[in-house]
């Protein structure tokens, strides 16, 4: 099976290379072009909101991806030390509420809840831990 | 990422080219407001250099449907991917806006 890991600091511009990261590592899967996007969008978001929400963009912090291949899947883990998410804050975007209001945020973890098969968040030696399952 | 804008009649063209992302969100969303204070019919988004879009990028469009609704704009997406357009339709925007597969037919609704 094949495993991976990838550390790199919380910046912006390096979202595209974790997508690129992404993308080459799911390669053995042979997934459509569409399924494939779904799960490098998805870790993007997740990535983004760590990097800006919990780590304020703060260069010097790192995230850690940790790609994991399975029989039935692909696991990812995205270990950070920042401010853990609080999912119990989690609501179901109204996307009419988005326009009337003109919120720019937020639809990130909608997108990472529609592709994933699972996501749950945990915290360990004092890392959060975000882990998601994709059957594939 | 880079955005083209281009006066073109009564409305104004923009045109991503690359990947808007967390990273480059704001530039679109500049582009946009400039856009739409130019106070023409509409806003048409070329998409054929779009080659993907987060919920960053889609929050840009989706935060000025109200102004550009009240201020009688219309904003219609043409030369939109498959790829791309799924990430409209996964997220509900695909119902907010309009979606053509070509700029003439973008010409057409804006102009109506």
């Amino acid at each position: 099976m094949n495993n991976q890991t990838l550390k790199i600091a919380c910046k912006l511009d390096n979202l595209r290379n974790i997508r690129e990261y992404i993308a080459s590592f799911c390669a053995s899967k042979r997934l459509s072009e569409i399924e494939l996007n779904n799960i490098v969008l998805a870790i993007d978001e997740i990535c983004a909101n760590l990097m800006i929400h919990s780590n304020k963009c703060d260069e010097n912090k790192e995230l850690e991806l940790k790609l994991i291949e399975e029989t039935d899947g692909l696991k990812f883990e995205i270990l950070d030390q920042g401010k853990a998410y609080d999912t119990t804050k989690y609501i179901t975007p109204d996307l009419n509420h988005y326009v009337k209001t003109a919120k720019k945020g937020g639809l990130g973890m909608m997108i990472v809840k529609k592709v994933m098969d699972s996501v749950e968040f945990s915290e360990k030696n004092g890392k959060n831990i975000c882990c998601m399952f994709k059957r594939v | 990422m880079q955005v083209n804008a281009t006066k073109e009649g009564h409305l104004i063209v923009l045109e991503p080219i690359g990947e808007l992302d967390a990273s480059c969100s704001v530039q679109m969303d500049n582009e946009l407001a400039a856009a739409i204070a130019e106070n023409t019919k509409g806003v048409a988004i070329n998409c054929s250099g779009l080659e993907y879009i987060s919920s960053a990028g889609l929050g840009v469009f989706i935060s000025y449907i109200n102004e550009m609704e009240q201020k009688n704009q219309k904003l219609v997406f043409f030369n939109m991917s498959e790829k791309i357009k799924h990430v409209f339709e996964m997220v509900g925007i695909a119902q907010l806006v309009q979606i053509v597969a070509e700029k003439n037919e973008a010409i057409a609704i804006i102009n109506e």
